[in-house]
């Protein structure tokens, strides 16, 4: 054990006078997490953003109608949804909506009121950006939902007439009585929590994670380069158990891993705001996932002869698992796709930061589970696999 | 003459390095096939239903579905809807009970349920439901109203039918304006194959940068400098090698994503030009990047960052008109910013040469900035001691 320690100090002493791992471990994550931030953090990700989407009035009627449509947009304008802005005329209106100064327009044309109340049709037109889809969607949703209003008395009364039960003199007072009675489907609201991380916790956990694979990956091959120095003989030949070799190196992969976190996330913290959780949870996953890939790097490693086949192998492992898992290109949503990046540890450190951020510390064990699970299985192939290469 | 042995020399030595088959040629593909998958289809937010076997919920999900800009994603119980809401696969939720059905035969009322983040799109969506709620709910308030009026069920409902469209109604009409960034007819996999066409370029040379240093570190550049062969030789075949690689790598990708993916690259001259110049950037900054690092390991750890970094900014991740407008502004000083923007004068605008031609000169001044530098560096390192 003690060999294994002295192997470890030796190999920690020299990784830190090599300054590649400062570059690799600290330095790259957090460059590019800051980059990445800085220009996806506004319009990429919404999470942990209340959105406002800005939509236009054009209010050419005037009358009771396009009033009462106005007060529906200044309470959903109080609810934070939308940010309502009116235009003089349609042609300021459609302009907007045309630069994109904003996402949708309504225009109410003259004479809506008057024609709605003298029974005829009315037209209310959305005007919607091309490149603002959803905008769009929310906007006409808020006009069809109006015009349901406004002929929902309308509709129950001519249902009445139709049936007989009521004559057409009564129409006009049914319809006021039909259009405020209550509806049989009314909809409640919830909040659900959000088990998201934000986008600067996001890119720097992933990130850090993707570049914890080439730490982990030196254990391996500086035992390879070991052996090819000819020190790995002599450390064999003296009263040292292959697996204190192999602890040894494996160890400092760790130690060096769970350093490299501590330091990313206290900078990150500072340096970009980025919100981990509760410590306790980021602990148990953050040491489970270091320990999975030291394990798996160990795996992949113990399948190459050389120290230059090592790395080449494990850079090809660590690049797939980044990209499977969300690292470069944020996998979100349901389908094969979702279901395809959980093979990764990548993954599920992101998904345990994520429940952690919307549950309790026992939400992250699904997640610890299973990093812990493909440490202990690619650990033992792994040192298998190295034992073998150290003796021969 | 030397110049091009010199080039060959190291073309051949990349091709042999077999992990390069995977980052060269397999990686930049798979990219492309994820960026597509991800973000090539529907932008609509999805909206999660649970029908809770009813007709009315049948009705609401269909209502839905017929929205134009949301998508609907069935799921069979609560808990998993509620669980993809949390973990952001949809957007926001809509619940109808199992006793929906049953509680409007019976004259009661039924609560739809709606489930959103406070964060998101989600409260937005509320209003889409809400529509589509309060459509599917007018035939029942009508025919329930009428009933209370004495008439029995079934005439009730058959009344309620013929009355829905009988009366004035304000006819809303959706239209669209302004010109997209994103033409309907681009494909899937158009945006992401040029993005990574550049991103992989750069990159691709930058991890070349790593061959420039072997090449001084074992001494066969000073080796070279003791045969009648000038700095500028070396530059040159060096330089010469990049480019070729740099190219080989940029037209692997033009060809497999026409042939995997069908991607329409526009104006063919246009792209060439774009990809010679591109080519020639990716060759200055791979020498200049060897000149400046002692150690390969320290070269490929920034190669990296500077590889992935410079991509981002330059809007290789991230379409440029997507940017905030300080972003948009420093994407300028990177090479990649320039290439992307010529590629999306091509693949989105039906660009010609003569569109792409301000980008590609500033390109050139790039790549001839960095060769400048590079020559510069390297009459240093190889000939001070």
């Amino acid at each position: 054990m003690s060999a294994a320690v002295t192997i470890a100090l030796k190999d920690l002493s020299q990784r830190v006078r090599d300054r590649s791992v400062f570059i690799i471990g600290i330095v790259a994550p957090l460059a590019l997490a800051f980059i990445f931030n800085a220009i996806f953090g506004g319009g990429f990700s919404d999470v942990g953003q209340n959105i406002t989407l800005d939509i236009g009035v054009v209010d050419e009627d005037g009358g009771p109608i396009g009033g009462a449509f106005g007060d529906i947009l200044r309470e959903i304008e109080a609810d934070g949804l939308i940010e309502l802005v009116s235009y003089d005329d349609e042609e300021a209106g459609r302009a907007a909506a045309e630069t994109g100064e904003v996402g949708a327009v309504f225009l109410l044309e003259p004479g809506l009121s008057d024609a709605i109340l003298a029974g005829a049709n009315a037209a209310l037109t959305v005007v919607g950006n091309v490149d603002a889809p959803t905008t769009t969607q929310i906007a006409s949703s808020i006009a069809e939902q109006f015009s349901l209003g406004v002929r929902r008395g309308n509709t129950a009364a001519v249902a009445a007439l139709i049936s007989g039960a009521i004559g057409t003199n009564d129409l006009e007072a049914v319809a006021r009585e039909a259009g405020t009675a209550p509806s049989a489907l009314t909809i409640g609201t919830v909040e659900a929590a959000t088990r998201q991380l934000d986008p600067s916790t996001y890119f720097v956990a992933g990130l850090s994670v993707f570049f914890m694979f080439f730490i982990a990956g030196l254990s391996v091959t500086s035992m390879l380069d070991e052996r090819r120095d000819g020190t790995l003989g002599r450390l064999l030949a003296a009263p040292i158990s292959p697996s204190s070799i192999v602890g040894g190196k494996s160890l400092t992969s760790v130690v060096i891993g769970l350093v490299a976190m501590v330091i990313l996330i206290i900078a990150s913290t500072f340096l970009m705001g980025a919100d981990w959780g509760s410590p306790a949870g980021v602990a148990l996953l953050v040491v489970a996932v270091v320990l999975a890939i030291v394990a798996i790097m160990t795996m992949v490693g113990g399948f190459a002869k050389t120290a230059e086949q090592a790395g080449n192998l494990q850079s090809i492992v660590a690049v797939t698992l980044a990209m499977l898992g969300g690292t470069f290109v944020p996998i979100s949503g349901e389908g094969f796709l979702a279901d395809l990046s959980l093979v990764t540890p990548n993954a599920w450190f992101l998904r345990g930061l994520g429940d952690l951020a919307g549950g309790s510390i026992g939400d992250v064990l699904p997640a610890f589970l299973v990093l812990i699970g493909i440490a202990v299985v690619a650990g033992a192939i792994g040192l298998t696999l190295v034992r073998k290469a150290v003796r021969v | 003459m030397k110049a091009v042995a010199i080039a060959t020399a190291n073309l051949l030595r990349f091709v042999r390095d077999r992990s390069n088959i995977f980052f060269v040629f397999v990686l930049p593909i798979g990219i492309v096939l994820l960026i597509g998958a991800q973000f090539g289809g529907d932008f609509s937010p999805k909206v999660g239903v649970v029908t809770g076997g009813t007709e009315i919920g049948a009705a609401i999900r269909a209502g839905l579905n017929a929205e134009a800009d949301v998508a609907v994603v069935d799921y069979a119980v609560e808990a998993e809807l509620v669980a993809a809401i949390e973990r952001g696969g949809v957007s926001a939720g809509v619940l109808i009970p199992a006793n929906a059905d049953a509680a409007l035969a019976e004259g009661g009322v039924a609560e739809v349920g709606f489930i959103a983040r406070p964060d998101g799109l989600g409260p937005q969506l509320e209003t889409v439901v809400a529509e589509v709620v309060a459509s599917s709910a007018q035939h029942v308030d009508a025919a329930r109203f009428i009933t209370g009026l004495g008439v029995d069920a079934a005439a009730a409902a058959d009344a309620a039918t013929a009355a829905i469209g009988q009366v004035p109604d304000i006819e809303v009409s959706v239209v669209t304006a302004g010109d997209s960034i994103f033409p309907a007819s681009l494909g899937q996999f158009d945006i992401g194959a040029s993005t990574q066409l550049v991103l992989f370029m750069f990159l691709t040379g930058l991890a070349g940068s790593a061959a420039v240093i072997q090449t001084r570190k074992l001494g066969v550049a000073t080796r070279m400098l003791g045969t009648p062969t000038s700095v500028g030789t070396i530059v040159a075949g060096e330089a010469l090698g990049r480019f070729a690689i740099v190219l080989t790598q940029g037209i692997y990708i033009l060809l497999a994503t026409v042939l995997l993916f069908q991607v329409n690259w526009g104006n063919p001259l246009g792209v060439a030009i774009v990809m010679l110049a591109f080519a020639a950037v990716g060759a200055g900054a791979a020498l200049l990047m060897g000149t400046l690092f002692a150690n390969d390991q320290q070269a490929g750890g920034v190669g990296v960052v500077a590889g992935i970094g410079l991509a981002a900014i330059g809007g290789s991740m991230l379409p440029l008109e997507l940017f905030p407008d300080t972003m948009r502004q420093i994407a300028n000083f990177t090479p990649h910013a320039w290439a992307n923007e010529a590629f999306a004068d091509l693949v989105r605008r039906e660009g010609t040469i003569a569109d792409v031609l301000p980008e590609v000169g500033v390109l050139i001044a790039f790549a001839v900035g960095f060769l400048v530098l590079a020559t510069w560096r390297m009459r240093r390192v190889l000939t001070v001691r």
